[in-house]
């Protein structure tokens, strides 16, 4: 053992406990910092094995990292983030129908047909007549309104499938660089920061990271690759039309092939825009249909106050609630509405009778409108309070992941600062190692003066 | 197992925020007085309350059509109690003329008493209610229903019926066509009592006593009649306005947020909430670099 031995494990001490204490005050500074692993020295580096002395520096610290929770918090945050989009979708369509105040389709159709009682027990009066305009204007109007929000809901939902997507090309844009660096130089600073992009990558879509041996990724999504080799892929909405319906998927750009999107906010979006909207409209227009047809051919079997043959009460022949509209006619001249069975008979209110019944039949699918319209309901508002109990499930199921990350990952400041004491004290113990060396040295020395 | 910073403030702002929500919840039971606002916080009781409310709206209504059917029925009582009136008039004139007196100059005198009520009867049963023809059946503008002739009346309206509802599946027919009376015919008697008086034919007067005995029996009936409809006009009032009271318990009990309940579920939460950032704060400010030196 040679005194020049052991002035240089004395400073490998030194340097050891430098490396620690950087490392530890790396940690510290980045207690609160988003995506931060908690770093800690490569002991077989700092044993320097491969010879020589090794300087340490932040950049060649490992982290602290759990693979398997993190590939699991990526597939159950792609969960949450349709959950959370479904719920907020639905609650946007159950606002659209409103029907917690008396503002909705419901007291619409009730005030409608209650004019015509009215009118049967006053049918020569134009005061009653007129009221049975209004309410049916009023009618009309509110299936259009209806239809409208929900044909912009859907358009919204293709804006906001536009800027998520605009956002997902960005963040593999930015993936590509930092993965490029990252084949060069894996630093721990590159490693956050590709793990923090994934991790927001993975709200929108389901991703899968394939670990290649130096160090890069390959980031696919359900088989479709997305980052690889440098080349990264820019994903587009595409929409496809067939008559007046339009289905919206996502698209890799200039390669044509299609997305496979089940899950995320973007999955969510799109089986909104498909299938959930587009089921309540088609419900909404047979109603409308379905009351524009009947009260029609009632109306036309009757006669009005002038002694003729009634014309149609609705325009007839629409195809979709957002066309509703009361006969233009009946608006000028209320006298033109049919209330009576025969014809001259002015005081004979029983075709109205029989117009506000239509209430009670089945005029659609085996079904009374009221009860219709109250299936209608009771479906949104049962996806609602599902999607509502699906995320909140699983923002428990992310929440956990997330603890059990940062249980390995997260800096824990009592830790760091216990850890800091027992480096401080190494720190000086080596330093008192070589100040004991130094002195062997001299003493040496001075025998052969 | 290994617990750091960010989890602890992670499970204190999950906890925190769920304090909030509920804390809401309850203070918009509170606010509203409703314990459902929309369909999805409680799906199937919604759409049960919701079907009450429409029974509840339609019931509603058939207390109006009930309401301007009685102002109807009770004028048409009238009218009939008042030509059921004349007849008794009339029936009153036979009888003195046919018991009482043969004399023709008093006879002569009876038969303008006579052509007075006939005219008062036909008013009545050209009189409107509402601007309406009460006795044309659905006739009830233009013509009047009835007119004179010297062999009788003329009818000119029909004998249809006037319905009003009173239930999901139940109407009421309110009128008394003129059919009706056209079928007692209470003004051919009086015409032949007019001339019989006029011509003083005894004969044909002592005929004409049981004639118009039985004619002021059936417009009797005919009052009655009117009556039992406004009988069953009044049942059916009652039976709906019961109807909807229980409604509205019923729907109180399903919608309606119960006051006691819901403050103190609020001030529960709210407890809950003041101790959980109480907590917040204590964890926080505890470290070890409280006790490091």
């Amino acid at each position: 053992m040679s005194i020049s031995r052991l002035m240089r494990l004395s400073n490998q001490a030194l340097l050891n406990s430098r490396a620690a204490i950087d490392a530890t005050a790396n940690n510290i500074a980045n207690v609160n910092t988003d995506g931060y692993k908690r770093r800690r020295t490569d002991t077989l580096q700092l044993l320097g094995l491969n010879g020589g002395i090794n300087t340490l520096d932040s950049d060649t610290l490992l982290r602290y990292r759990n693979q398997f929770v993190e590939t699991m918090l990526y597939r159950e945050q792609t969960n949450l983030g349709k959950y959370q989009t479904t719920k907020s979708l639905g609650e946007n369509i159950e606002t659209i129908f409103g029907e917690g105040d008396d503002s909705g389709l419901q007291s619409a159709l009730t005030n409608f047909w209650n004019s015509w009682q009215e009118l049967s027990n006053d049918p020569e009066s134009m005061t009653t007549r007129n009221t049975v305009v209004d309410k049916a204007a009023a009618l009309s109007s509110t299936f259009r309104k209806l239809y409208d929000d929900l044909n912009n809901l859907k358009s919204e939902t293709k804006t906001e499938l536009q800027s998520k997507t605009d956002q997902i090309n960005t963040i593999l844009n930015q993936l590509q660089k930092v993965n490029r660096q990252i084949e060069g130089n894996a630093t721990g600073d590159l490693l956050d920061q590709r793990d923090l992009l994934i991790n927001e990558l993975s709200g929108f879509m389901d991703v899968q990271i394939k670990q290649l041996s130096g160090n890069g990724v390959i980031v696919s999504s359900n088989g479709q690759i997305l980052l690889a080799d440098g080349h990264v892929s820019t994903l587009e909405v595409a929409e496809t039309r067939s008559g007046d319906s339009s289905s919206l998927e996502i698209r890799l750009k200039n390669e044509g092939r299609a997305l496979n999107v089940n899950s995320g906010e973007l999955g969510a979006l799109l089986e909104t825009h498909k299938q959930v909207i587009p089921e309540y409209i088609d419900r909404l227009n047979s109603m409308a249909m379905a009351v524009t047809e009947q009260v029609n051919k009632v109306h036309c079997s009757g006669y009005d106050l002038n002694g003729k043959k009634a014309a149609a009460f609705f325009e007839a022949s629409i195809t979709n609630a957002g066309e509703m509209r009361v006969n233009s006619d009946l608006l000028g001249d209320a006298s033109l509405i049919a209330a009576s069975r025969n014809a001259n008979e002015p005081g004979n209110g029983v075709l109205a009778l029989r117009i506000s019944d239509l209430q009670f039949e089945s005029i659609l699918n085996g079904r009374n409108i009221s009860e219709f319209y109250h299936t209608l309901l009771n479906r949104i508002g049962n996806q609602v309070e599902e999607a509502r109990a699906q995320e909140s499930s699983q923002e428990l199921i992310v929440n956990n992941l997330k603890n059990q990350r940062d249980s390995i990952s997260g800096v824990s400041l009592d830790e760091e600062m216990t850890k800091l004491i027992e480096f401080e004290t190494a720190y000086q113990a080596a330093s008192r190692l070589v100040q004991t060396i130094d002195e062997m040295a001299q003493s040496v020395l001075n025998m052969v003066s | 197992m290994r617990i750091t910073e960010s989890m602890i403030t992670r499970g204190l702002l999950v906890d925190v925020n769920d304090c909030r929500v509920k804390m809401n919840e309850s203070q918009k039971s509170i606010s509203t007085g409703k314990a459902i606002r929309k369909v999805s916080d409680d799906p199937a009781r919604f759409t049960k309350a919701s079907n009450l409310k429409e029974k509840y709206s339609r019931n509603e209504q058939y207390l109006q059509n009930i309401q301007e059917a009685i102002g109807w029925v009770d004028n048409t009582s009238t009218l009939l109690e008042d030509i059921y009136s004349l007849s008794l008039e009339a029936q009153e004139v036979v009888n003195t003329a046919a018991n009482l007196t043969s004399d023709s100059n008093i006879r002569q005198n009876l038969a303008s008493q006579v052509d007075s009520t006939l005219n008062e009867m036909l008013t009545l049963t050209n009189s409107k209610y509402l601007d309406k023809y009460v006795f044309g059946g659905n006739q009830t503008k233009g013509q009047t229903p009835f007119s004179l002739t010297e062999d009788g009346a003329e009818y000119t309206g029909n004998a249809n019926r006037m319905y009003r509802k009173v239930a999901d599946n139940a109407v009421l027919a309110i009128n008394v066509s003129g059919e009706r009376l056209l079928e007692i015919d209470p003004f051919t008697p009086m015409l032949e009592l007019k001339s019989a008086l006029e011509q003083n034919d005894t004969e044909k007067i002592n005929e004409l006593l049981d004639t118009m005995n039985t004619l002021a029996s059936r417009l009797s009936g005919l009052c009655s009649e009117c009556g039992t409809i406004k009988n069953q006009l009044l049942l059916s009032q009652n039976r709906l306005e019961t109807a909807n009271l229980n409604l509205e318990t019923v729907l109180s009990n399903l919608e309606d947020a119960d006051m006691a309940t819901a403050i103190t579920r609020y001030n529960t939460d709210e407890l809950a909430y003041q101790s959980a950032l109480q907590v917040i704060s204590d964890v926080i400010n505890n470290s070890l670099l409280n006790f490091l030196g």
